[in-house]
């Protein structure tokens, strides 16, 4: 009975495993020259009437690596710690291939390192750009950019990128490199690039998602544009001395003027009025003042009146007394701070006929 | 004592000492050898030892294409090899005396 092909394949297959342990070399030298020396064997054995299949003939594929292995000098085998490590990497190597086998269908090709080493033109380019962005980095400090720049100048970083993209193409098109060291020192050039890499992509996430916009407006609040209010009679002005509180009986402050005196010891307030410390008021009094305090403070203010107390223009207001189309004669705000007001903000929408009633 | 054991040591020996009259191939040396008394010996050792001394420079290889049956990869005995078959064959003599003497039943 002639051998098949596909027995001698899966013969050779199998003693190859059994050798997976040995130097690459050693085992690639063994293996080479195996199936034509099997063929011929059995084909020998045959012709003498021998056993029907390869492993009458020849023996257990693993014997026969055995044999190999003694012939070699490689006697059982190494020993202890070696043994042990060199298993663990094939297996290790073993699995490997399993999963490069199952992953590459995923991605539509027979193995995975079949579509790995397509990428490789990618990895040198992208190693060129690390590189790039890593002299850049090393000349001008942590300054986050994706265009090298060096010193600050986009067209010497240009040409650096470019220099490192083609050096790091042509090393890479190149192949193996042949001296050990100089080989060594490319991956561990290429393994600290790539870590580089994993370093600036990080920050880079980091810059993008953490880069605080402040909205422009909430527009899930209508009132959020609101910079300032000011309480105005029915005749279109200004009254003076109303106090705006919200649904807390926290006074309402908004605009400039109320900002700028929120804190008598803040800096910019001192700046701001040169020292008038006449009207105080705290956009959050519980940082300077007794929670319980601050209320006697906030109803100081004598909005909106600004810097000398004037009360501004109000130009663009109906000059006529008439009410306000959306004003109801509604209770005013209760008032439920600690500290209520003894004069509610009522002026505002009251519809009172006579103007500034409520001063 | 498995003459296994012994083999390993000077197979080399053996295979270049069967090539030294005549080519063969690789199963035909296997013959040569198991004839001239090394029964136990099996053909991956040949094998491996043809690949080592092969890949040592001992050796050259050429193709035989057979009628019936594969290629038959012959092997022959190249200068190296026969220098390498006289230093080792001096070795062994001088070994196997030395192991001679010592094993002779004082008289």
């Amino acid at each position: 009975m002639t051998i098949e092909q596909a027995d001698l394949d899966r013969y050779v297959a199998a003693v190859g495993a059994a050798l997976a342990d040995l130097p690459e070399q050693a085992r690639a030298e063994l293996l080479e020259d195996l199936p034509a020396h099997l063929a011929e064997v059995a084909a020998e054995i045959e012709a003498e009437g021998g056993g029907a299949d390869l492993a009458d003939r020849l023996g257990a594929p693993t014997a026969y690596a055995a044999e190999l292995r003694a012939s070699l000098g490689h006697t059982g085998g190494p020993s202890g710690a070696a043994l042990r490590a060199s298993r663990l990497v094939a297996g290790a190597r073993r699995r490997l291939r399993g999963l490069d086998g199952r992953l590459g269908p995923v991605l539509g090709y027979e193995r995975l390192a079949e579509f790995l080493r397509l990428l490789r033109p990618a990895w040198w380019v992208l190693r060129g750009w690390l590189a790039a962005v890593f002299l850049a980095q090393l000349g001008t400090g942590s300054r986050f950019g994706l265009v090298p720049r060096v010193g600050g100048e986009v067209v010497i970083g240009l040409l650096l990128l470019a220099g490192c993209v083609i050096a790091s193409v042509r090393l890479g098109r190149g192949g193996r490199v042949r001296r050990r060291p100089a080989r060594l020192a490319l991956l561990a050039v290429s393994l600290f690039l790539a870590g580089f890499g994993f370093v600036y992509y990080g920050i880079a996430d980091g810059e993008l998602s953490g880069r605080d916009y402040q909205p422009m407006a909430d527009y899930s609040n209508p009132y959020a544009h609101i910079r300032d209010v000011w309480a105005v009679g029915p005749d279109g002005q200004v009254i003076p001395g109303v106090r705006l509180i919200d649904q807390n009986g926290d006074p309402v402050l908004l605009g400039d003027c109320a900002q700028l005196r929120a804190n008598p010891n803040a800096a910019l307030y001192q700046m701001g009025l040169g020292g008038d410390q006449r009207t105080v008021v705290t956009w959050h009094p519980e940082d300077y003042y007794d929670v319980g305090d601050y209320s006697r403070l906030a109803w100081r203010v004598d909005y909106p009146s600004c810097e000398d107390g004037s009360v501004p223009p109000v130009g663009w207001l109906p000059g006529q007394p008439q009410p306000l189309p959306w004003a109801k004669p509604t209770a005013t705000p209760a008032a439920t701070a600690t500290a209520a007001p003894t004069a509610t903000a009522g002026a505002a929408g009251t519809p009172t006929p006579r103007p500034s009633s409520t001063r | 004592m498995d003459t296994t054991q012994l083999l390993k040591g000077v197979l080399d020996l053996a295979v270049l000492a069967v090539l030294r009259e005549d080519d063969a191939y690789g199963y035909d040396i296997l013959r040569r050898l198991r004839t001239a008394g090394l029964s136990e010996i099996g053909d991956a050792s040949v094998y491996g030892t043809l690949r080592r001394l092969f890949a040592a420079g001992y050796l050259n290889t050429y193709v035989v294409p057979s009628e019936e049956g594969p290629h038959r990869k012959y092997y022959a005995l190249n200068p190296a090899g026969r220098s390498q078959l006289k230093q080792g064959g001096e070795v062994w003599r001088e070994f196997a005396s030395t192991m001679e003497s010592l094993l002779r039943e004082p008289a």
